[in-house]
């Protein structure tokens, strides 16, 4: 008998020869994309910098990307000093222009419900990040919290390995353009009842200025504390849907009942045979509350919300903790249409321990 | 415009910090050695014959815009497989290949043919899809790439001991839901 381990050495072998005998790949370099590259790799970078604002500080909305954009922003801030010469740099007797690598106007349109007031040059007071010298920033500030658009993004999101962080409650996504439009690229199905839609569209850029970065905060200024996104990956628009209150959200449990049996954790959404995954918890830590006990325990676990969760007592006394699915972004969520989380708390000793948990494993 | 038609990214700078002088391979040359493999990659990855060498394309072109420092890396093509295993695992990106994919088979340009497959290796290879992303990515780059623990640690920016966690893990569960002789 072969072990798995054979198994799938053999396909690996025949697939990878398979596709050995394809016919060679021929690569569709964008036409724009292939001038930047030849055109970055053989003069300063310098120059890069300068041809930029003077396309765009006419002040007409541009988008950004052809050969005399900058292919690499953070590259084209340290300029080569040997190739940095006096006919491109500007003049002296002239009080020096800021240079965004990107441009001064975003490359799209962001509607947001009338009582958000913006855009406000700069970056939000809620961000605690000031903007890097070459980027934009512009936000608008409502009373349901504030939204802050950055362009290009953040360091730490650029590049191709960029992943979206934070929680559903805590949005914090990239908008990545592609030929058939802006996408977020994190799948966030949240949305809030009562909402008011904005839309975000526009053209978009060929380099690292097809990125830009937006970001939302609640009232009290928490990340995306009160703000759901909708992101449609068919259409060319994003629509941002802004609760007008949602400070339920900001709670680790938002409401208890007492129950029989415990809703089900349900497969992921779409693949019905897909098995949930679960667990125990061999080394459990006591802590005096049930709820403590979630608290440290959905801590340690990557990309699980801090809040949201339904607060289950079983007749044994067994606490279950539950995130409900969300199976329409227009509806507020119930547990009654199953879980995607469940954590079950003991008590054990003088307080309370997680003994297992369930996921729908998305 | 096909990279056999323009060169990019050749150079014979030297680091003078650096003992070994270092030539970077051009990218159509670079196509020529990986892309197959890429398609294969994304194949294994996604599930979709449509998508995948529009994944391929997508992250050789992403390699293409930054050539000039891609072609430097140690491994350029540890960092092109990576671009590939994070998209053909990314549901948003996967369907948006797809579309461009189908948009393709009405254009000029016919599509790539798609290599058969054993029905076993398919069989396998759809429970390999099943499997956790980050497990979906360990299997196809050990026994697809033929990467060593290292390399993939490396490639996916996690420890060994991570990838062992995640090998195991994905051979007990396939293992589960393949028992020999029940494939179809």
């Amino acid at each position: 008998m072969s072990s798995m381990d054979d198994r799938l050495n053999a396909a690996g072998r025949e697939t990878g020869s398979a596709f050995e005998r394809m016919a060679p790949l021929a690569v569709d370099v964008p036409r724009s994309w292939s001038r930047a590259v030849t055109f970055a790799m053989g003069v300063s970078a310098v120059v890069l910098l300068i041809a930029v604002p003077a396309v765009l500080w006419g002040g007409e909305t541009v988008p950004f990307g052809g050969p005399g954009g900058p292919e690499t922003p953070g590259v084209a801030s340290t300029p080569d000093p040997t190739t940095s010469t006096t006919a491109e740099t500007p003049s002296t007797t002239m009080a020096p222009a800021p240079v965004l690598a990107c441009g001064f106007q975003l490359p799209f349109s962001v509607e947001l419900p009338d009582d958000f007031d913006g855009p406000v040059d700069g970056a939000s007071s809620d961000s605690g990040k000031p903007l890097e010298d070459s980027q934009l920033g512009v936000h608008w500030t409502g009373r349901q919290g504030s939204v802050e658009i950055r362009w290009p993004t953040d360091i730490a999101y650029r590049g191709e390995d960029v992943e979206a962080t934070g929680t559903p409650e805590s949005v914090s996504f990239i908008l990545i353009g592609t030929s058939e439009g802006p996408q977020v690229f994190a799948d966030n199905p949240h949305g809030f009842p009562d909402a008011e839609p904005g839309t975000l569209e526009g053209d978009w850029a060929e380099n690292d200025c097809h990125v830009a970065q937006l970001m939302v905060y609640g009232p009290e200024g928490e990340p995306g504390g009160s703000v759901g996104v909708v992101g449609d990956p068919q259409s060319d628009s994003l629509v941002l849907r802004l609760a007008p209150t949602l400070s339920r959200w900001s709670e680790l449990v938002v409401d208890s009942r007492t129950v029989d049996v415990v809703p089900d954790v349900i497969p992921c959404q779409g693949t019905p045979d897909e098995p949930t995954l679960s667990d125990t918890i061999t080394e459990p830590i006591v802590y005096p509350t049930a709820a403590e006990a979630l608290r440290a325990y959905v801590e340690t676990r990557d990309h699980w919300p801090d809040v949201g969760y339904f607060e289950f007592i079983e007749p044994d006394g067994t606490i279950t903790y539950g995130r409900p699915f969300e199976p329409d972004p227009m509806t507020a969520p119930t547990p009654d249409d199953g879980l995607v989380i469940a954590v079950s708390v003991v008590p054990r000793g003088d307080g309370w321990a997680v003994d297992a948990w369930e996921s729908s494993g998305c | 415009m096909s990279v056999d038609e323009e060169t990019a990214g050749t150079s014979t700078e030297t680091d003078q910090s650096v003992p070994v002088v270092r030539t970077a391979v051009t990218f159509d040359a670079f196509v020529r050695q990986h892309g197959r493999r890429l398609v294969g990659l994304a194949y294994t990855l996604s599930g979709s014959r449509t998508a995948a060498e529009d994944l391929a394309q997508e992250a050789l072109i992403a390699a293409y815009r930054r050539w000039a420092e891609v072609s430097r890396l140690d491994d350029p093509a540890a960092w092109v497989r990576r671009v590939v295993a994070n998209r053909a695992v990314s549901h948003i990106r996967r369907r948006g290949s797809e579309a461009k994919g189908l948009a393709r088979l009405a254009s000029e340009r016919p599509p790539i043919e798609v290599p058969a497959i054993s029905a076993e290796t398919e069989a396998i290879w759809a429970e390999v899809r099943r499997l956790p992303r980050r497990q979906r990515q360990v299997v196809a780059f050990r026994y697809y790439d033929q990467l060593s623990m290292s390399e993939i640690a490396e490639v996916l920016g996690c420890s060994k001991e991570s990838v062992n966690t995640h090998l195991r893990r994905a051979r007990t569960t396939l293992a589960r839901r393949l028992p020999e002789g029940d494939l179809t």
